[in-house]
């Protein structure tokens, strides 16, 4: 039973809902988006033993049978994603309860829509829907993306619409070159139609939808604006965006690649390889150099997004690095969602993101600096926390498949420390006079939940990789195809 | 390779948790063997020899790996990501010319 697609509908009455609500009493809107993000999470919670138990669920909208109609479908990849949009979502939402006390009904009714832009990415099993709920997200990244109203959000949020805007036209150009090819835009058989084609299109539309996606995945050489972007945003936005929509990006590739290109050459992989590479280095350099830690932190994400194309690239020949690029894309999630909540904390006490002005953090508020402390180092992959787990992994697969990418990787994480030191020891350490303001409970909670789970997922990495090594298994597109088409 | 970094873990761990022990008695012990802890007026900081306030303390972001960045001439990569819209599309449509040239030459060839 697919009780995760209720999860969408839930938010996406709840955002209709909030500006209704709005009219009569603002103070319900925060209440209603935690609720509503709860029962959201809940919906995605239900449908994991339906998942694990049948491998793939499919819903057709109004009983019209595959390939003609709308296929819902949801397998172990996508029910991950789903997961992660929820759980982080309900989180976030918590930890905007008191984080964000201006122009409430805008930013919660966008933030709800999303999140249904975000499930539905992860719920669709067509392309044509994938570039709707692509759009829905993406409009409401750039409203969020102004929340502030000050020029540099206006200029942040102009610069994303207008790659943004680039990026799904690029996508939708590929999908008609790929309609036009083959008459159908179910990915399940656009797989089966698109193996037998010999069409220069192929190779074509291929690259327009990775083209389209990595702008949204943020990797190299389509990663500039989201600093700039999301520098200028709320820390709660920001952390949304690096780890929800930046994953649901990079989902989206790996969905075209594994699943509707997956008869393609294997230079698909190194292409994967050798943009994962060079994002993963990138990334690391530029992290190091910046001041205001919200870009910092933007930076680390696009080197750690680097990292996981790297791991699925690597998985065309050895299928433990698609293990250890869901394990690296969950654990991801978890500790740049840490960081910029803990970024936002700290925004919220002191009034500014320049590093050159803030200091001294950790008398006021250990607790985020220890919450800090230990995102920064699984962010790094030291020992203990959930990062050392995944990048292990990445260490282990290359070493065995291609062992320069292990150096590579090896130096790129011993940069990530550095970095992560000197964020750690100027936000923290030091003598600066700042006066703090309040760290309310509703922000603390969830910031100490994903430091526990970024300490839990070290510790006991059977949880983890138990996981990836079930998801890994949905990259054999036979079955998405099977139950799709045939059921 | 899970049974490996299993027992790599299991190693750290019991590794960490014997040192975490050893320091946590012998900060114990020297805690004990202290006595009082001395005011706060009264701790100075080390800095070389030379007096330092404790409001002069503080970590300049700007000193960080400020060596380590200019020997590499990380400068530059600074410098392309500019901030301008620009070109920040012009890298777009030529990573987009780019892989739509290497996933056509890459399919003729196969």
């Amino acid at each position: 039973m697919l009780y995760s697609f209720y999860s969408l509908m839930t938010m996406l009455i709840a955002a209709f809902l909030i500006p209704i609500a709005g009219l009569k009493r603002e103070r319900l809107i925060p209440h209603i988006a935690v609720a509503a993000s709860m029962l959201s999470m809940a919906f995605s919670l239900v449908t994991v033993p339906y998942v694990l138990e049948d491998g793939v669920i499919t819903h057709q909208m109004e009983d019209w049978p595959a390939p003609f109609g709308i296929t819902i479908a949801v397998d172990g990849f996508s029910m991950l994603l789903i997961l992660m949009v929820t759980v982080i979502g309900f989180l976030v939402t918590l930890f905007s309860f008191r984080f964000i006390k201006k122009k409430r009904t805008i930013y919660y009714s966008v933030l709800c829509l999303l999140q249904v832009g975000l499930l539905g990415i992860a719920h669709t099993g067509d392309l044509f829907n994938l570039f709707v709920f692509l759009e829905i997200m993406s409009l409401s990244s750039y409203i969020l993306a102004s929340y502030y109203k000050n020029v540099l959000a206006i200029e942040g949020a102009i610069k994303y619409l207008m790659i943004g805007s680039f990026g799904t036209s690029v996508f939708l150009l590929g999908v008609a070159l790929l309609y036009g090819l083959t008459g159908t835009l179910n990915m399940a058989d656009l797989a089966v139609k698109i193996s037998s084609a010999n069409s220069p299109i192929v190779p074509l539309s291929l690259g327009m939808l990775i083209a389209g996606l990595g702008i949204k995945a943020a990797i190299f050489p389509f990663h500039a604006w989201k600093p700039d972007v999301v520098s200028v945003m709320p820390a709660s936005v920001g952390a949304m965006f690096s780890a929800l929509s930046t994953s649901i990006g990079v989902y989206a590739i790996l969905r075209i690649i594994f699943t509707v290109f997956s008869g393609y050459t294997a230079a698909v992989y190194y292409m994967l390889i050798g943009l994962g590479a060079i994002t993963m280095v990138l990334g690391a350099l530029l992290a190091i150099q910046q001041r205001n830690l919200l870009r910092l932190l933007a930076y680390s994400a696009i080197s750690q997004v680097g990292y996981i194309f790297m791991a699925f690239g690597v998985g065309g020949f050895n299928p433990l690095g698609l293990q250890a690029g869901v394990l690296h894309l969950f654990n991801v999630a978890i500790f740049e969602t840490l960081l910029f909540l803990v970024a936002g904390a700290v925004m919220h006490k002191a009034g500014t993101y320049d590093m050159e002005k803030l200091g001294g953090m950790a008398r006021f508020s250990p607790l985020l600096a220890y919450a800090f402390l230990a995102g920064m180092f699984a962010n790094a992959g030291v020992p203990l926390f959930n990062g050392f787990v995944s990048k292990w992994m990445i260490y282990m697969v290359t070493l065995e498949t291609f062992p320069p990418l292990t150096v590579l990787a090896v130096v790129v994480s011993v940069i990530t420390l550095m970095y992560g030191l000197k964020a750690y020891s100027v936000v923290f350490l030091g003598n600066k006079p700042v006066k703090p303001g309040r760290t309310f409970r509703s922000m603390l909670l969830p910031i100490l939940i994903l430091a526990a789970a970024c300490v839990i997922f070290g510790v006991l990495p059977q949880l983890g990789t138990g996981m990836a090594e079930y998801v890994a298994r949905s990259f054999n597109n036979a079955q998405y195809i099977s139950v799709v088409l045939g059921g | 390779m899970l049974i490996s970094l299993q027992l790599a873990m299991a190693a750290f761990v019991a590794f960490a948790a014997i040192i975490a022990l050893f320091l946590l008695l012998s900060s114990a012990y020297a805690s004990r063997s202290a006595g009082r802890k001395p005011g706060a007026g009264s701790r100075k900081i080390f800095a070389c020899g030379e007096d330092a306030r404790p409001a002069g303390m503080d970590v300049h972001q700007e000193s960080f790996y400020r060596a380590f960045i200019k020997s590499m001439g990380l400068g530059r990569l600074r410098a392309w990501h500019s901030g301008y819209l620009g070109r920040y599309i012009a890298w777009v449509f030529a990573g987009l010319i780019v892989l739509m040239f290497y996933l056509l030459v890459t399919w003729r060839l196969a």
